[in-house]
This record gives structure tokens, C-alpha cells and sequence, in this order.
């Protein structure tokens, strides 16, 4: 009954949430015990659509659910920013932390709900590779365009390195949210330093792209908890940073593209990088 | 004098905010809630700049840049496209629609602003 009243907030179709009262409906219906109602039913015509299950539920969540999702939380993130104008107009600075705690969150969730719709893609063997030629240095100027917010509230410089590397043949969107989603993690382990992303050629041809952090060093400990947990950043500016699912998404949208994602030794400056596979032949 | 700007997009709560934090930083802001209207308005006010949500009842943010574009008296006025993060191939086909640029949503206003200023040539930088 939860997930009924939750798709149908949502908006789900009457013929969809039919479909959920037929999966979940036989002990209900043998609940009322009114013979009126056992008659009707019985005139019922046969239904003319399939239960909800599998890939068909698979498409609800990914396609009505996320995209209804995300306009709520934009409107959480959207207000809260008005009213932090609000509040620096009408000298009320004193409710700016609490502002700034809502809108944090409201970020922090939106990028759960768009990892989780992509992991759930991946997750479903939705995933239908699109490969262009992606010139690297365009690649890199997008990531920071859709960091930008982020690095300015951190202070964090990030550093874009194209090196040797001009193009690739790979999914294009696919690796552009690798970065992202690999940056917003080491980003929030990165406190005030500095992260470098560089490109270089692997010697099988692929492409390796490698974040690394100066300022940071793990411990044999902590390496082996964020390769346990890559969802939780362990040394966070701030608890309420919006790194989704971070390195979670970043390894496997780095095996979806047919590389890997490998976290560099302990004790030396944290290093994380994704390989991809150049599928110029 | 103010710039006047188009908002097509058809969630309320999107265009009361968007439209009140343009207003505050000197825009005149139209507002359209559907891509119909959003051509209709711009046929008629001629604004200097469209917001162009994509996913829009009647006719979608897509044709509409693409009717407006095709349009003698309405191609010169700019058109960001604003489009969803998780909705992949938009931005290419924004632009392939003849967006002059684009934004995600939800809006970082200070990038979006950034964007405005570029296309009118109103930046003091």
C-alpha cells in the first residue's frame, strides 16, 4: 500500500496502479465480505493489461519516478536559495545557516536520485552505449561547468588536465558522469586543497583519467573502507556535500565503458583512476 | 533599460522563483506555460532572451526553439535551453534545435546569469 500511495503522489497512470492492486489485491478483495461486492467483481470483464512487473516496473521507476522526483527537490533546492536572498535583503542573516543546511540537503538527495536512476539503468542492462569521438578538453570544460557550484562553495581549485590526450571513441555522457560523479567525491575528500584530473594513454590504447589529491593520504585502513564503502566520503568538508553515490557510480560507469576504477596505495597522496576503453577500431 | 526575458516553463513553483530572482537582478521577466504560449509571446513581445524549459505541454521547448528560429522575426532572439541533468541527449539536442546555449536545472543562478550576460553583452567583465 506504500508503494501504491507513493507511485500514485507521483503520478503513475490509473492503468499502472490498477495493475499494482491486482499483484497486492487477493487478501483485500476476500476482506470485505459483502456479497454485493463478490457479485460485482464477478462481473468484472477480464483484465486487459499485464501486472506490473520486471522491466515494465523497471521503466515506472526509471522514467516517471525519477523525473517526478527531481522537480520537487529542484523546487526544495530553488527556494531555499530565494530565501537566503531574502534573508541578506531584509538583514535576517541569522537564518542563512539553516538555509543553506535545507538547500545542501536538497542537493545532497537530488544527487542520490539521479545515481540511483542511473545505477538502477545499469543495474536493469539498460544500457545502450552511444559512441562519438569525444574531444577531451570540451569533456573536461562541461564537468567543471556542472562543478562549478560545488568548487565554488569549497574553495577547491580543481586542476583539468588533457596531457597526450586529444579524442576518444567512448559514450560521451556516460564518461562525463564518471567525472562528475568521481569529482564530487574526491572533491568532498579534498577539504581546501587542490584536485588534479589528468588524462594520459594506457599502453593497451584505452584512456586513463586520474584524480588525485595532494593534501590527502589514507590510511591502510581507510583505503580498505572506501573501497568497502565508496559511497562515503571519510574525510568530508561537510557531511551534507552532495556526493551522491560518488566512487559507487564512477566504477561502474567506468565498467560499463569497459575499464575499471582502481584507488591508489595507502600512505602516498590519494589517488583514484578510471580507466576506459578507446573504441576507435 | 531592462532586458526583457521570455520564462517558458510550465512548473509553477519553477517560474514564480526563477522569475522573482531575475526581477530582483533588473530583468523584466514575461512569463509563457506551455511551448505554444512561449511562441506566441515571443511573436508578440519580441524579448531579448528566452529561458526555454524542454519538457512542455502543447508543443515541447525543442519545437518551439526550432519554430521560433525558423522564423525571420524571432531567430535573432536568444534561446537558453533548460534542461535535467538525468535527461540524457537534451543539451545536443537543444543545441541541434538552435539553442544559443544551455543550462541544467535546477539552476545555479550565478552560472545561468553568467550565460544571460554573455549572450546580451551585458557583463561588466
Amino acid at each position: 500500500m506504500l508503494v501504491l500511495a507513493f507511485l500514485a503522489g507521483v503520478g503513475v497512470g490509473a492503468a499502472a496502479l490498477a495493475a499494482y492492486g491486482r499483484l497486492g489485491g487477493a487478501a483485500g478483495l476476500g476482506t470485505t465480505g459483502a456479497p454485493e461486492s463478490a457479485a460485482a467483481a464477478a462481473e468484472l470483464p477480464a483484465p486487459s493489461f499485464a501486472p506490473l512487473m520486471g522491466p515494465a516496473l523497471d521503466d515506472v521507476v526509471l522514467t516517471v519516478v525519477g523525473h517526478r522526483m527531481r522537480t520537487p527537490l529542484t523546487n526544495i533546492i530553488g527556494y531555499a536559495e530565494l530565501l537566503q536572498e531574502d534573508a541578506v535583503f531584509l538583514e535576517q542573516t541569522d537564518f542563512i545557516p539553516d538555509l543553506v543546511r535545507i538547500r545542501r540537503s536538497g542537493e545532497h538527495l537530488l544527487a542520490l536520485v539521479d545515481d540511483v536512476m542511473e545505477l538502477t539503468s545499469i543495474a536493469a542492462g539498460r544500457v545502450e552505449l552511444r559512441v562519438e569521438r569525444i574531444v577531451l578538453s570540451d569533456l573536461f570544460e562541461r564537468v567543471r561547468e556542472a562543478l562549478a557550484p560545488l568548487l565554488r562553495r569549497t574553495l577547491v581549485e580543481l586542476d583539468l588536465r588533457d596531457g597526450a590526450v586529444d579524442a576518444l571513441h567512448t559514450d560521451g555522457e556516460r564518461l562525463e558522469r564518471a567525472l562528475r560523479a568521481g569529482l564530487r567525491h574526491v572533491v568532498a575528500l579534498a577539504g581546501q586543497g587542490g584536485v588534479r584530473c589528468e588524462a594520459r594513454r594506457s599502453d593497451d590504447g584505452g584512456v586513463i583519467i586520474a584524480l588525485s589529491v595532494s593534501g590527502v593520504r589514507l590510511t591502510a585502513a581507510q583505503r580498505e573502507a572506501l573501497l568497502v564503502d565508496m559511497s562515503q566520503p571519510m574525510v568530508a568538508v561537510d557531511a551534507t556535500e552532495p556526493v551522491g553515490l560518488g566512487l559507487v557510480l564512477c566504477a561502474e560507469l567506468a565498467s560499463v565503458l569497459g575499464g575499471e576504477l582502481r584507488v591508489g596505495p595507502a600512505d602516498q597522496a590519494l589517488r583514484i583512476e578510471i580507466s576506459v576503453v578507446d573504441r576507435r577500431a | 533599460m531592462a532586458e526583457t526575458v521570455l520564462l517558458v516553463e510550465d512548473n509553477e513553483m519553477n517560474r514564480d522563483m526563477l522569475s522573482r530572482r531575475l526581477r530582483r537582478r533588473g530583468y523584466e521577466v514575461l512569463m509563457a506555460v506551455d511551448g505554444q504560449q512561449g511562441v506566441d509571446m515571443a511573436r508578440k513581445h519580441l524579448p531579448a532572451l528566452i529561458l526555454m524549459d524542454l519538457s512542455l505541454p502543447v508543443i515541447d521547448g525543442w519545437e518551439a526553439t526550432r519554430l521560433l528560429k525558423a522564423d525571420a522575426a524571432t531567430k535573432q532572439i536568444l534561446v537558453i535551453a533548460l534542461t535535467a541533468h538525468a535527461m540524457r541527449g537534451d543539451r545536443e539536442r537543444a543545441l541541434q534545435a538552435g539553442a544559443d546555449d544551455y543550462d541544467t536545472k535546477p539552476v545555479d543562478l550565478d552560472r545561468l546569469l553568467g550565460k544571460m550576460e554573455r549572450l546580451l553583452g551585458t557583463s561588466e567583465t
